[in-house]
């Protein structure tokens, strides 16, 4: 129950008293925040796409399809009966005892987080060159122009449903792509979805393998342990605070079963996830990847904390922009891998008031725009260069183009969840919106599509207040550090309207204080 | 069959806006079997001798022997023919005026062969470009022969032809078969022969005694019929927008071939490398490429060994782009290894050409630079002969002075020898 417990310490309702200093008083008594729990619907989507051929992720249950009101969840095709949602999920019928026609896939589940990736081996000879589109020969080089063959590891997407998508990019200045990316989401937008974003550290080895096996470990867990059937907020909160946890400890076992025992130099990748569920956001955090919270209207959010020295440094009262350039900015306090001591998640979550994107990057992607407020940006010229109809996928490349235009100097990891409606990536005038206000105000108001009937936004006061009274943790300016017995100093700028707003997440803090052990992760001049 | 396998030595990083990739590739072969055994087509051998009036009675004698000796070694269902050089071309065996020129080897013609060999007589000039063109006319009187080879003996300068028509015959005969030529005495000029076997992909050298002769052709026909792959081209792919710099042999012998390719496609050029016996040579690929950013790769060439249309082996060279000085600033131990043998073969050349025309001056520094790079390089071989040429004062600074009454012979076999490298490994 430690993961409850340090759980509940967070939540929303207690922010005030943590922002009033208040942190160590009752933190186990106060419940979790009032909020309508609602079942999810027991769809699984359809089999994702996964980087290598070899390594198809299937979630258990690939039995989907729309709106026929049959089961979602998958049934013994011999008697009929649903099988029970357990993970592991059972491999015979309990009623008939025929064996379940998917129950290789957790066998496969299990081999795509243990299997050593050869670089070499993921490379498809016989796509066209994405230098000059020449042919591509057996040696892996283009027969025209000599470039490299892109391998599906260096650039590879993902598109699990049309309201989640991502792209996993080497970047221009790295030699290969220790970034990356595993997403699984149900076709019903905003129900169930989930994002994971690993970012190998570049000193160490083997971090490219170790980060997929990682993320993918991550996500294989974060889908197959959602909360299930009735529940309160509380419980629910809960158990995905425990999900996530414990997907943390699977990205982290998988990256230390993905490293040589000889080797001096354990492979270690940070871990970033977010979950949608139920039209809730629930992330969590371990390194410099973050997750974002970019609403159509209102002001944006990084959701999570950086485990860094630049983080430290910016509690410490540094100015987020000289800390995030200064001297070891790129180092990460924590991480997973052989070498880690601390692999506990800070996790949070947040309730969407409208609509708008959930983004989980690294930091090949914030390296060019930091504050949310710029990310956001990014992501609105995006949409509007992306020309209609448009996908997910094609806003995140977009999304990587333009940190590849920037210099490109790490990895580019983009993925991408829209909550709300999906119009403005099919109507060339919703395309064209540029800008803040313009989505600022934006409609919030639910869409006609039906899918999104259950899923109620709730316009908040402070949606259309200007971006200086809106909520912007973390704070850039000098303000209190992130430790509950230092936090009566100041309250962070902004509190005032995030306090009214109708159950705000916060990004959660660590407990810890400073940085326990440092890896660097210098990116290339 | 024969098996061919390669392997690239290069250090693939550059600096930012690097071009230019060098990479060392070697080339083995294995399995070639005996000439013609392998069936790869019929094997053609041409023994040619020269009988002008300057070889005298002794050489004559030794040349005949030797030449007796090569025929000896030429293995069943061969074809074969001698010609008698002087300053014309002669066809002593097979005894025909028209028609196939050649006959194939077995107890009776070599007896034949031989006993035409006995009647030779030294008199006359020398027109070596005739005995060349004779020989391709007698290689193409037999259809289908596919290695084609000739032994070629002379002792003195080509006196009774212009440079332009041995030239034109030299011309007239690349590609059509190759020729190992070798020197007897001291009175034929290395340069002209050189330029004969560069051209017709084969070698040169000087035989210093007339004893040494017979065993000296024991050991080159030994060779040729040793040789089962017969015509094997090397295969070099570059990008589009890159340039060749120079494609060279560098092992066993320093050969430049940029200009001898012709192209297979418009990004493949091909290089001919002659017949093969289990042997491994290296080759020395200079391409220049336009500059890429940081942490690209891309493919500067495809090196391969072809046999028609079959490529049997591929190396790649490959160009990474780094701002890590430590992967940028090594240089290949292979690269440097040849490209200091390669400097060496022409300080020697231009050292002996200076001398020969008596600046001094330049032959000093010249062959000082080549003491100095025989030295670093390992070339024992290069470093006595250029002792008896010049006295070594300081072999790692590269002083030398030039020796007095030097031996002649000496000196043609520095020159002789001064293509001929050492390998880094083995």
């Amino acid at each position: 129950m430690t993961e409850h417990n340090k759980w509940s310490r967070f939540l929303p309702d207690k922010l005030e008293k943590w922002l009033a200093g208040d942190d160590r008083q009752g933190s186990d008594d106060a419940g979790p925040p009032p909020g309508e729990w609602r079942p999810t619907p027991d769809t699984a989507p359809p089999g994702l796409s996964s980087p290598d051929p070899l390594l198809t992720f299937e979630p258990p249950g690939v039995e989907w399809s729309p709106g026929d009101g049959s089961p979602a969840g998958e049934i013994c095709p011999v008697c009929g009966t649903e099988y029970p949602e357990v993970a592991p999920p059972e491999a015979r019928c309990a009623t008939c005892g025929a064996e379940r026609p998917s129950a290789a896939l957790p066998a496969g589940i299990a081999d795509s987080r243990t299997r050593v990736l050869d670089p070499d081996a993921i490379i498809r000879p016989r796509r066209p060159c994405v230098a000059c589109g020449g042919e591509v020969d057996g040696d892996g080089y283009c027969m025209t122009c000599g470039a490299k063959a892109a391998s599906e590891r260096d650039h590879f997407r993902e598109e699990p449903a049309r309201w989640v998508g991502g792209v996993c990019d080497r970047g221009n200045r790295h030699h290969r792509n220790e970034d990356a990316m595993a997403l699984a989401a149900g076709q019903e937008p905003a129900e169930r979805g989930v994002l994971v974003v690993c970012d190998g550290v570049s000193t160490s080895e083997d971090s490219d393998v170790a980060a997929l096996a990682g993320a993918q470990a991550a996500r294989d867990v974060l889908w197959g342990n959602q909360p299930k059937g009735l529940g309160t907020s509380e419980s629910r909160s809960a158990a995905m605070a425990h999900t996530l946890a414990e997907s943390c400890r699977a990205a982290n076992a998988a990256v230390v079963e993905g490293t040589h025992l000889d080797s001096e130099n354990a492979a270690s990748a940070t871990y970033a996830a977010a979950v949608v569920s139920a039209g809730r956001v629930f992330y969590a955090n371990l390194g410099d990847s973050r997750v974002y919270w970019l609403p159509d209207a209102g002001e944006p959010l990084q959701l999570t904390v950086d485990d860094s020295v630049a983080q430290a440094r910016i509690d410490a009262g540094v100015p987020r922009e000289e800390a995030e350039n200064g001297p070891g900015a790129h180092a990460i306090t924590k991480w997973l891998g052989r070498d880690s001591s601390d692999i506990e998640p800070r996790v949070g979550e947040w309730d969407p008031a409208g609509p708008g994107w959930v983004l989980v990057c690294s930091d090949g992607l914030w390296n060019y725009a930091s504050e949310a407020t710029a990310v956001r940006t990014v992501l609105i010229d995006a949409l509007a260069a992306a020309p209609p109809p448009a996908s997910l996928v094609d806003v995140a490349e977009r999304m990587v183009a333009w940190a590849n235009a920037q210099g490109g100097r790490d990895n580019i990891t983009v993925a991408l969840a829209r909550l709300g409606d999906l119009d403005m990536l099919v109507e060339p005038a919703q395309a064209e919106v540029t800008g803040a206000d313009a989505l600022g105000s934006g409609p919030s108001e639910a869409a006609p599509d039906g899918s999104r009937a259950d899923v109620e936004f709730v316009q908040p006061d402070w949606a259309h207040a200007g971006p200086t009274t809106a909520l912007a943790p973390p704070p850039a300016e000098p303000t209190t550090p992130p430790r509950p017995e230092a936090g009566a100093a100041a309250p962070p700028p902004g509190v005032g309207p995030a306090s009214e707003a109708p159950e705000p997440g916060v990004p959660a803090s660590g407990t810890s204080a400073g940085p326990a052990a440092i890896v660097d992760t210098p990116p290339p001049d | 069959m024969a098996q061919f396998t390669s392997t690239v030595f290069q250090n693939e990083f550059l600096p930012d806006g690097g071009t230019d990739v060098n990479a060392i590739i070697t080339v083995d072969c294995q399995g070639a079997g005996a000439a013609g055994q392998s069936g790869s087509g019929a094997v053609g051998e041409i023994i040619i001798v020269d009988t002008s009036g300057s070889m005298g009675e002794m050489n004559m004698r030794l040349a005949k022997q030797a030449a007796m000796v090569a025929v000896d070694n030429i293995l069943d269902g061969t074809w074969f023919a001698i010609i008698a050089g002087n300053h014309k071309a002669y066809l002593p065996y097979p005894m025909v005026r028209t028609g196939t020129g050649m006959v194939q080897a077995n107890d009776i013609t070599r007896r034949q062969a031989k006993d035409a060999i006995g009647l030779f007589r030294s008199d006359g000039g020398t027109a070596i470009g005739a005995w060349l063109n004779l020989a391709k006319a007698l290689f193409n009187s037999v259809p289908g022969l596919a290695q084609k080879h000739a032994i070629l003996l002379t002792d003195g300068e080509n006196h009774n032809e212009t440079p332009q028509q041995l030239d034109a015959a030299i011309r007239n005969c690349i590609g059509q078969f190759q020729v190992d030529a070798r020197g007897i005495g001291v009175d034929w000029k290395v340069e002209e022969i050189r330029k004969i076997a560069q051209a017709l992909l084969g070698t040169v050298d000087i035989i210093p005694s007339a004893y040494d002769m017979p065993a000296v052709f024991q050991e080159l026909m030994q060779k040729a019929m040793a040789r089962g792959v017969a015509d094997a081209q090397l295969r070099v792919w570059t990008p589009q927008g890159a340039q060749i710099l120079f494609i060279r042999q560098v092992s066993p012998t320093v050969e430049d071939l940029t200009q001898r390719g012709g192209a297979v496609n418009p990004l493949t050029m091909a290089f001919p490398t002659g017949s093969w016996g289990d042997e491994s040579r290296d080759y020395h690929v200079a391409i220049r490429l336009p500059a890429k950013s940081v942490g690209q790769e891309q493919l500067a060439a495809r090196v391969q060994l072809a046999i028609g249309p079959d490529v049997l082996t591929q190396g790649l060279v490959k160009a990474r782009w780094s701002n890590d000085p430590s992967l940028t600033a090594r240089i290949s131990p292979e690269v440097a290894h040849y490209t200091g043998q390669t400097e060496l073969a022409s300080a020697i050349q231009e050292g002996l050409a200076a001398k020969a025309a008596g600046d001094d001056r330049t032959a000093t520094t010249k062959l000082g630079r080549a003491i100095q790079l025989a030295q670093q390089t390992g070339n024992d071989e290069a470093t006595s002969k250029l002792r008896k040429v010049v006295e070594v004062e300081d072999a790692a600074t590269g002083t030398v002075r030039l020796k007095r009454g030097v031996d002649k012979a000496d000196e043609m076999a520095l020159d002789t020898a001064s293509t001929k490298t050492t390998r880094i490994r083995g």
